[in-house]
């Protein structure tokens, strides 16, 4: 008996010794040069710039492309010169020129000319993939479009819109520039498009872009291997390799930081923030994240038509409550539909938890003794979990919160077709501009937030139109702000907050800069010490 | 012989044809849109419809229907709508790994099944039977998710015996992809760094996986051992004068494998169906995480793909069950007729 224990536990030591024996850092040198994050990355699905949407995608697509203007690192407010040098407008406010750099080149040693511009942004219009109306808003069609000659660009829009508006969505990860050449040799047909897919099948999981980051290796589920450009025209990567591995699981990736297995865990939690403390050789950087959660109110019929109904709801909420203990501190209270970090936010505070004054006007609304509603909410954490402050926050005034709690495929379905009551739901920019942001929330002409909860509201809709053709940035800025008071006041939405990105840094990582948003990083600023 | 393959194979298509029917009708009833799945949140409604009609499903459920029979006769699975790319390859592309994991499982669990299973039996009432016991119970009622964290901690965190959760050090390239399983791929590509790297990082994750299969054969091996023990050729073998180590395996243990047999192939099936909770704590690149996705966003034909590779590795490990009883007990014959 006691032989077959011995075995045993010889054979267990064995095992591990066996895989012991191999040393771990076979390749320690060498990994100096390699920066590692780990991040969530389930969401990829393409990393063509005319299909990806979702954010690990343009994240990655923003690496690996240029676009004829950028937005400068740790700086969201207008975009800078990229691929173009300068551009203008002629005086019909329709006809913009561009003039690009003679000195890009793409990773296949083409250089990147006018023509490589057209056939980009006709890819997209014709394509007509789920970010193609960042620039079909602007009524682009294969028409629009002209080389000059090989380092002007001519693009007609069919009427005139804000600059800043256009010049931020040409710096958005849909107008990156492909390299023409190289597409059109990898072009087939497909069953969606029989007369030639531009080589969005291909580009899914291949690239041909001039950016500071060539895609070396895309392992799907499981990490992307992206070699820096050494022959990039401005942005040369500070290191020579940047894998980014999928670790969906956030208290795995925390491990793996203190380890240093990994340089920069992207997206850490409350909880692991929390166990971090202390933790020698790394720090936590923050930034708000640009999505804004909030609850949506359908003013369709009943008490929720009523204003001061609305008003008293926002007086409600226990905000800090939300905050301190469901966000475990990691949100920043917001009271306006623009976020952080873009032209236009304000950090002026109006609704702060005041029971009194929301018992009063719900009393002014005739209300005094509350009714029943309801709030739809997804299944996914923290949703649930603010709508039961929500409803304990309610309760105080006498309204009786029924949580109806439901899959995305049921919920979204719900919200488009105006069925719900209240939504606990959130909003992320679709470009770097208010205006993405300005325009679902106040324009109901624009069939979506405002729309999606039967709120037509003629004056901020106007605002919101007036904005869109506005050349003058400051005017422009302006109609916004004149657009959230009237929203704010008496608008369908309960703004609540922005969370907060908590990034993991190994203290050998210099430049980083935490973006707000996945279409903002800029990974060429980082460097291993 | 051949004619029970012949058989088996048909009974296969006729499975496969009612899986497609029903997964498709039960897609259609329940009340979710697939279209707020493939869409988002923020799609403008022009996006959503334009969608509906890209998709097909703004047609009449029988034009959807015949559309659907149409396309897999002709072997096409369809494009998943999350990752937009052909759900062949998808399956292609994450099947491997996990067919890789559910293997060195598999090989856990069987061996150290097998070995506690016998052991107990033996040992009846000894500290080894109640060792199998507490082990028994571990690796059927703890959370996966909380075990594999926790061994995470131990064996990586604290202990540094083990490498990072994922499928390779991240300094390593995987070798040219013949199989798509690292283990047979780099034997092929004569790549052992890669091959021992790849066994390290799959050491941890088939240990949990493993632990689960091992508790249900280790008790159903301990039972038929138990049964099997009492018989009076057990006693015929021992009063011929076999050593008692021969007795147990050849008279024993291979009459105990039966009932073991079906409980290994049931384990094996549900390990190659993918455990989406164990690949999400250690980053491994399988099935799970895939038709878990798929099937909460409402990707019909990557449901319907997923469901029918399940299907038919469950009828081939049945097939495989069903040889192995043979094997070990000739009396059972698979012509019998009366199946």
């Amino acid at each position: 008996m006691r032989r077959i224990f011995t075995v045993l536990a010889l054979s267990v030591a064995m095992a591990l010794g066996l895989l012991q024996a191999v040393p771990n850092d076979a390749n320690a040198q060498g990994r100096n040069d390699v920066l590692v994050i780990g991040m969530a990355t389930s969401d990829l699905i393409s990393l063509d710039p005319a299909k990806a949407f979702e954010f690990a995608g343009v994240g990655l697509v923003t690496q690996i492309y240029d676009r004829l203007l950028d937005f400068p690192p740790g700086s969201y407010e207008a975009p800078e010169a990229s691929l173009a040098t300068s551009w203008s407008v002629a005086d019909d406010g329709r006809t913009w020129t561009f003039k690009l750099r003679d000195d890009a080149v793409f990773h296949s040693g083409n250089p990147v000319t006018a023509a490589d511009v057209v056939y980009s942004f006709k890819r997209v219009v014709v394509l007509q993939d789920q970010p193609s109306f960042i620039l079909t808003q602007f009524g682009i069609t294969p028409d629009s479009l002209k080389a000059i000659d090989d380092h002007t660009v001519q693009i007609t829009l069919d009427k005139p819109y804000a600059g800043g508006i256009f010049l931020a969505c040409l710096a958005a990860g849909v107008s990156s520039i492909v390299d023409s050449k190289v597409v059109m040799e990898h072009a087939q047909k497909t069953d969606k498009y029989p007369d030639g897919d531009m080589g969005l099948t291909w580009l899914a999981t291949n690239s041909a872009g001039s950016g500071s980051f060539i895609l070396r290796q895309w392992a799907k589920n499981e990490r992307v291997a992206l070699d820096a450009n050494e022959k990039h025209w401005g942005n040369v990567p500070k290191v020579k390799r940047v894998i980014l591995k999928e670790i969906n699981e956030a208290t795995s990736r925390r491990l793996q930081l203190e380890k240093g297995d990994i340089d920069i865990a992207w997206e850490l939690f409350p909880d692991q923030v929390k166990a971090l403390e202390g933790a020698a050789g790394l720090h936590i950087d923050k930034f708000p994240s640009t999505t804004i959660y909030y609850v949506g109110i359908n003013t369709r019929e009943g008490p929720l038509a009523n204003a001061k109904v609305r008003q008293a709801l926002r007086y409600a909420v226990d905000y800090d409550g939300i905050i301190n203990n469901i966000m475990g501190g990691a949100a920043k209270q917001i009271n306006t539909f623009i976020p952080e970090g873009f032209a236009g936010y304000s950090d002026k505070i109006v609704y702060r938890q005041d029971i009194e004054k929301a018992k009063a006007l719900m009393a002014e609304a005739g209300f005094k003794d509350g009714f029943e509603i309801s709030i739809d909410t997804g299944d996914q954490t923290p949703n649930p979990e603010l709508s039961q402050v929500l409803q304990a926050s309610f309760a105080k005034i006498g309204i009786t919160v029924k949580i109806n709690q439901l899959v995305s495929a049921q919920l979204w379905p719900r919200y488009r077709a105006q069925e719900h009551e209240l939504i606990m739901a959130r909003w992320g920019p679709d470009y770097v501009d208010p205006h993405t942001n300005a325009q679902p929330f106040a324009d109901y002409t624009a069939k979506q937030l405002s729309w999606r909860n039967v709120y037509e509201n003629d004056q901020t809709a106007e605002l919101i139109k007036m904005a869109g053709a506005e050349m003058d940035q400051a005017k422009r800025i302006d109609f916004y702000k004149q657009a959230n008071e009237i929203i704010q006041e008496d608008g369908p939405y309960i703004f609540l907050f922005q969370p907060l990105y908590q990034y993991g840094v190994r203290d050998n990582i210099e430049g980083f800069v935490p973006p707000p948003s996945f279409d903002l990083w800029k990974l060429y600023t980082i460097s291993k010490g | 012989m051949a004619a029970y393959l012949i058989k088996r194979l048909g009974s296969l298509f006729f499975t496969i044809a009612g899986i497609a029917v029903v997964t498709f009708f039960l897609s259609m009833v329940i009340p979710l849109d697939p279209l707020a799945a493939i869409a988002g949140p923020q799609a403008p409604e022009e996006t959503v419809e334009r969608l509906r009609v890209v998709y097909g499903f703004d047609q009449p459920i029988h034009v959807q229907f015949y559309r659907y029979v149409e396309r897999l006769m002709h072997g096409d699975l369809g494009m998943s709508f999350q990752t937009n790319r052909p759900v062949l390859e998808d399956i292609l592309n994450f099947f491997p790994a996990t067919l890789e994991l559910a293997t060195i499982a598999m090989v856990i669990s069987v061996v150290f099944g097998l070995l506690l299973g016998v052991l107990s039996a033996v040992y009846k009432n000894s500290w080894i039977d109640h060792l199998s016991r507490v082990i028994s119970l571990v690796g059927v009622s703890m959370p996966v998710f909380w075990l594999g964290l926790l061994l995470l901690l131990v064996f990586y965190f604290k202990l540094g015996w083990l490498p990072e959760p994922g499928r390779l050090d991240i300094m390593l390239f995987e070798p040219p992809r013949v199989t798509g399983m690292l283990l047979v791929d780099s034997v092929i590509a004569g790549d052992w760094e890669v091959f021992w790297d790849a066994l390290k990082h799959a050491f941890l994750p088939a240990v949990v996986l493993g632990l689960y299969g091992l508790a249900g054969i280790a008790r159903i091996a301990r039972s038929s051992m138990l049964d099997v023990l009492t018989q009076e050729y057990i006693k015929t073998a021992r009063v011929k004068g076999l050593a008692e180590w021969l007795v147990i395996l050849r008279h024993g243990l291979r009459n105990a494998m039966v009932p073991t047999v079906t409980m290994i192939g049931l384990t094996y099936g549900s390990l190659l169906e993918g455990a989406v909770l164990t690949e999400t704590i250690f980053s491994w690149p399988g099935l799970g995480r895939y038709l878990t996705t798929a099937f909460l966003t409402l990707d019909l034909n990557a449901i319907v793909g997923g469901t029918m590779l399940v299907a038919l590795l469950y009828l081939i490990v049945n097939l495989l069950v069903d040889l192995l009883y043979a094997y070990l007990n000739p009396r059972i014959t698979l012509a019998s007729g009366n199946d």
